[in-house]
């Protein structure tokens, strides 16, 4: 009843116009910070890009603005925008990177926790911080799909068979790894009986998880198998700050080895994930990747070092 | 508006509300009243509150003799984190309810403009 007279557009303007006295309030409390908003018309709510830009903005005028005269501020901010453009850069990627670094070491925490799920406060975090971090939508929990851990030790896989008469020397990479004797749960890496570059970038960077043991594996695995089959998945090895991007390839390992994930030979030496500070300790999530865009392989979390390196070499 | 036709936030923006719940800055009642606005003025107002809270906690700042740029570039991290609010409170107590205070009272004017509809 009230829903219906609130789509009334004079009760739809009355709000408006009430939003807007207070947002005029608070305006004029910080007017420097309105004013940037305005310019770079920013929605008021995105305060996580907001405040990264509005960083930057500022510090190429010196300090912040808003003790200054609107005359001085407004002179000011024209010649940095005209001289300081890279400055501006180089401040922005620092405060993420300082940003970036915060989020790195509150992960290597707490991948060593014992393997399962995170707290769901910490998981959100993670979810959300790694989204940012990483460019691509990252979840536990995806179309109401989860494994049974999020957190877990990763051993090392050997190469799968891409297609029946497939041989190791016809691997490029890591051939002192082997090949396991029999394809992969989820069957041949090829399609429609053709070796694509897909499918071999697949093969390189597949995960081994424990779909068999998923509570209603056995009951819907119908329909779990399709679902699961190259599942583009992330994990993120937070000590040596870096994350592959692969897909679910084999069902796996068994309970009794004690590690919840298997890595191919390109995931475990890219990734580092048995590096001596990461002891195979990972975070794996699944990619939100509807249109396919996301490639596969690792991903430098480092930018400190990037900037770092970047400022060195000016 | 049924519920076959709800307009869903976007996921930011539900995250927002749900952050400013948790800290008692909307109430049980407040939380009803926004409920029923359709979805754009439901962002609309959360913007403007997320923009009074980053307003007011500049102004903590200030007087901390923090500095204001890395404060700002903090606010969202800090925001999401659970002692947000009772860290201000170690230095400036009453930051809550003054925050709450401004809060229930726009809900108010909303709730008088909602139920004269």
């Amino acid at each position: 009843m009230l829903s219906t007279a609130l789509t009334n557009p004079t009760t739809l303007t009355q709000l408006e116009l009430i939003f807007e006295k207070y947002r005029q309030q608070y305006r004029a409390k910080q007017p420097a910070l309105a004013a940037w908003y305005d310019t770079h018309k920013i929605k008021l709510g995105d305060l996580a890009k907001a405040s990264q830009q509005f960083v930057a903005a500022a510090a190429i005028a010196g300090s912040l603005l808003m003790k200054q005269t609107v005359d001085a501020q407004v002179a000011e901010r024209l010649q940095a925008e005209a001289t300081q453009a890279a400055h501006q850069e180089q401040l922005l990627a620092q405060v993420r990177a300082e940003e970036q670094q915060v989020v790195v070491e509150k992960m290597q925490t707490l991948v060593k926790q014992a393997p399962g799920h995170l707290a769901k406060e910490d998981e959100l975090y993670l979810e959300q911080q790694l989204s940012d971090m990483l460019g691509f939508q990252v979840t536990a929990e995806l179309e109401g799909h989860r494994l049974n851990h999020s957190i877990g030790i990763m051993g090392g896989e050997q190469h799968l068979r891409r297609f029946p008469n497939d041989t190791l020397d016809q691997h490029d990479a890591y051939q002192e790894s082997g090949m396991a004797p029999n394809r992969g749960a989820f069957g041949w890496f090829t399609e429609g009986g053709q070796l694509t570059e897909e499918a071999i970038q697949r093969e390189k960077y597949y995960f081994a998880v424990q779909t068999l043991y998923l509570p209603d594996w056995n009951s819907n695995h119908a329909e779990l198998k399709p679902w699961y089959k190259f599942r583009k998945m992330v994990a993120v090895n937070p000590a040596d700050k870096v994350a592959v991007v692969g897909v679910v390839g084999d069902a796996g390992p068994a309970m009794w080895v004690q590690k919840q994930y298997g890595g191919s030979p390109e995931i475990i030496r890219e990734g580092k994930i048995w590096s001596k500070e990461a002891r195979g300790r990972v975070i794996l999530f699944f990619v939100d990747d509807p249109e396919n865009k996301v490639p596969l392989g690792p991903i430098s979390l480092d930018t400190a070092t990037q900037l770092a390196q970047g400022i060195t070499n000016e | 508006m049924n519920e076959g036709q709800r307009e869903y936030l976007p996921s930011t923006d539900q995250d927002s509300l749900e952050q400013m719940f948790y800290y008692e800055l909307i109430s049980d009642t407040n939380r009803q009243i926004f409920e029923m606005l359709p979805a754009p003025q439901q962002t609309d107002l959360l913007q403007t509150l997320n923009f009074m809270a980053q307003v007011e906690y500049l102004e903590v700042a200030r007087e901390r003799g923090q500095d204001e740029t890395q404060a700002l570039a903090l606010f969202y991290e800090q925001y999401r984190q659970p002692g947000w609010l009772a860290e201000i409170e170690t230095t400036h107590s009453g930051f809550k309810q003054r925050l709450g205070q401004v809060f229930s009272e726009l809900f108010t004017e909303v709730n008088a403009v909602a139920t004269a509809a």
